[in-house]
């Protein structure tokens, strides 16, 4: 079967951090969630995929592509990257302009970029929003022109760093619909979470990160027994029992 | 307030009836015709008309003026040091506790000249960018073939330089509310500066991130915004530019005579 990504052995470092032969399948049409503490190396890997950052050893192929200069921009056409933080991905003066700044890349024409806008607010539910400025949005909101922005260029590929940081219930529920409407598609999809429901609910295979270094991969069934799954998406029980062991100490 | 540092007409897109490439090329020309005007009676001339353009036009005037009235202090400036510094004739003298200034007739012609005709540009170029998007803009200079890393750059300044000072007031408001007030003045004073190395190293990191966000929509490697080009209607402009220079050759003397 091809691999939408394959990444394969890959050495990075940061002053102090390192990445430590990192690899990683997706098949296509498959849903993976990335599992790993704060600071454990997801946005790096992500990085690394995209070719903002470049391995110091060890190989990325996205679509049977590998990751080097000369295809920068075959490849980023094929992903779409959700930040973590909506505002450092818009940077146009009204959300038009800014959902229009891929397919005007693309070098569509003028009425194809229309209809790529248009489309890509409907699924993000903004229409009506194209004149506001970006700076006027609210965290979600925001959060949905930065998605509309990245599906307006039509990717065989989704990657969402922590896309639901901040949302309330509605919110979620929102986005949910829209990136199943991209599975729909056949859009493959890598995405990073902390939260329980949504590993268990919510991934065909669940790959976790610790320190750089990828300590599990497997399919999301069988991963919820394992030890080292538990370990890094954290026991909120024990938690639970800190907070009141804590209030009985108070009274 | 408006986030951006220029006045762009955002989102509306500008049914002008030149194109972005045109109005920008006439007004760095008038511009440039206006920094050679060394009598003050063509400088104000000038302004005038353009005043009368922006007002056939429609200019948004609040805008405009609000831009402008924050670089009024440069203005300023120039106008109270040049006579100070510069010519012989001695208009009166300033006496301070530490000895006399002279004020210089000259100075005060020059320093008046000065500061009109920077004005004058600045309104040139204020108004003109009023009338068009930030993407007709970055358009029009690739038209006139500006390399894409300096278009780079400029957005993300566009961008980010109002933001910055949006963060840096918030990270003010964050101060104030624990105590920055009750600091003496050498606690304020260091407060201050750490807020200003802050603003300018997080705003170094957020421009990089930007830029990422950028090349990963396709900046620099597909086509970006595509070239405005120029439209049969900016023959226009050239005219009403050639009739400018000409009737500020033939015409101001006359009045000047008249005036005399
Ligand atoms: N630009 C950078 N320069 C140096 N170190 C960095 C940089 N970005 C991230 N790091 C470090 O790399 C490690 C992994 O960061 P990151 O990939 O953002 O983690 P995660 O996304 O899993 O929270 C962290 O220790 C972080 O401090
Ligand atoms: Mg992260």
């Amino acid at each position: 079967m091809t691999c939408a990504i394959d990444v394969s052995h890959v050495f990075f470092s940061y002053d102090d951090f390192r990445m430590e032969d990192v690899s990683l399948q997706l098949h296509i049409g498959e849903q993976k969630v990335l599992v790993g503490l704060n600071g454990s190396g997801k946005t790096t890997l992500f990085k690394l995929i995209l070719g903002l950052l470049e391995p110091t050893s060890g190989s990325i192929h996205v679509f049977e592509r590998e990751v080097t200069h000369e295809n920068l921009w075959e490849i980023r056409q094929d992903i779409g990257f959700l930040f973590q933080n909506p505002n450092d991905q818009l940077f146009a003066p009204t959300v038009w302009e800014d959902v229009s700044f891929g397919p005007r890349n693309l070098g569509l024409s003028k009425s194809e970029i229309d209809e790529r806008v248009r489309w890509a607010l409907e699924i993000v539910d903004m229409i009506g929003y194209e004149e506001r400025p970006v700076n006027q949005l609210s965290h979600g909101q925001a959060k949905r022109i930065a998605l509309a922005g990245i599906i307006a260029m039509r990717p065989s590929i989704l990657i969402l760093d922590e896309p639901f940081t901040g949302f309330d219930f509605k919110m979620v529920s929102n986005m949910i619909e829209i990136i199943n409407k991209m599975r729909q598609d056949g859009v493959t999809i890598l995405y990073t979470t902390h939260n329980r429901f949504f590993i268990e609910n919510w991934s065909d295979s669940v790959a976790v990160i610790e320190n750089g270094r990828i300590v599990y991969d497997g399919s999301t069934k069988e991963a919820m027994d394992q030890k080292i799954v538990k370990d890094n998406i954290g026991d909120w029980s024990g938690l639970k029992h800190l907070i009141r062991s804590f209030n009985e100490g108070i009274r | 307030m408006s986030k951006f540092l220029l006045p762009f007409s955002e989102g509306r897109t500008s049914r002008s009836l030149f194109s972005s490439t045109g109005m920008l090329v006439s007004s760095f020309f008038l511009a440039a015709f206006v920094s050679i005007q060394n009598s003050l009676i063509y400088v104000l001339f000038i302004l005038g008309i353009v005043v009368m353009g922006g007002i056939v036009a429609r200019t948004r005037w609040g805008t405009v003026l609000s831009l402008i009235s924050k670089i009024e202090v440069i203005i300023l400036a120039w106008l109270l040091i040049i006579p100070l510094i510069y010519g012989t004739t001695v208009l009166f003298q300033i006496s301070l506790p530490w000895g006399t200034l002279p004020v210089f007739q000259e100075g005060v012609e020059r320093g008046l000249l000065l500061a009109l005709r920077m004005i004058t540009i600045i309104l040139i170029f204020i108004t003109t960018l009023s009338h068009m998007t930030l993407s007709e803009f970055i358009g029009a200079l690739k038209t006139l073939q500006v390399p894409t890393a300096m278009l780079g750059s400029l957005l993300i300044m566009l961008r980010f330089i109002p933001l910055f000072m949006e963060e840096r007031s918030q990270m003010h408001n964050a101060q104030i509310l624990r105590g920055y007030d009750l600091g003496n003045r050498w606690q304020k004073i260091r407060s201050l500066g750490n807020l200003v190395g802050t603003t300018i190293d997080r705003a170094f990191d957020r421009s990089i991130v930007v830029y990422e966000a950028m090349a990963l929509r396709g900046f620099g490697k597909g086509s970006m915004i595509s070239e405005t080009g120029v439209k049969r209607s900016d023959a226009i402009l050239l005219v009403l530019l050639a009739v400018l220079v000409l009737s500020m050759l033939f015409l101001i003397p006359h009045l000047e005579l008249i005036i005399i």
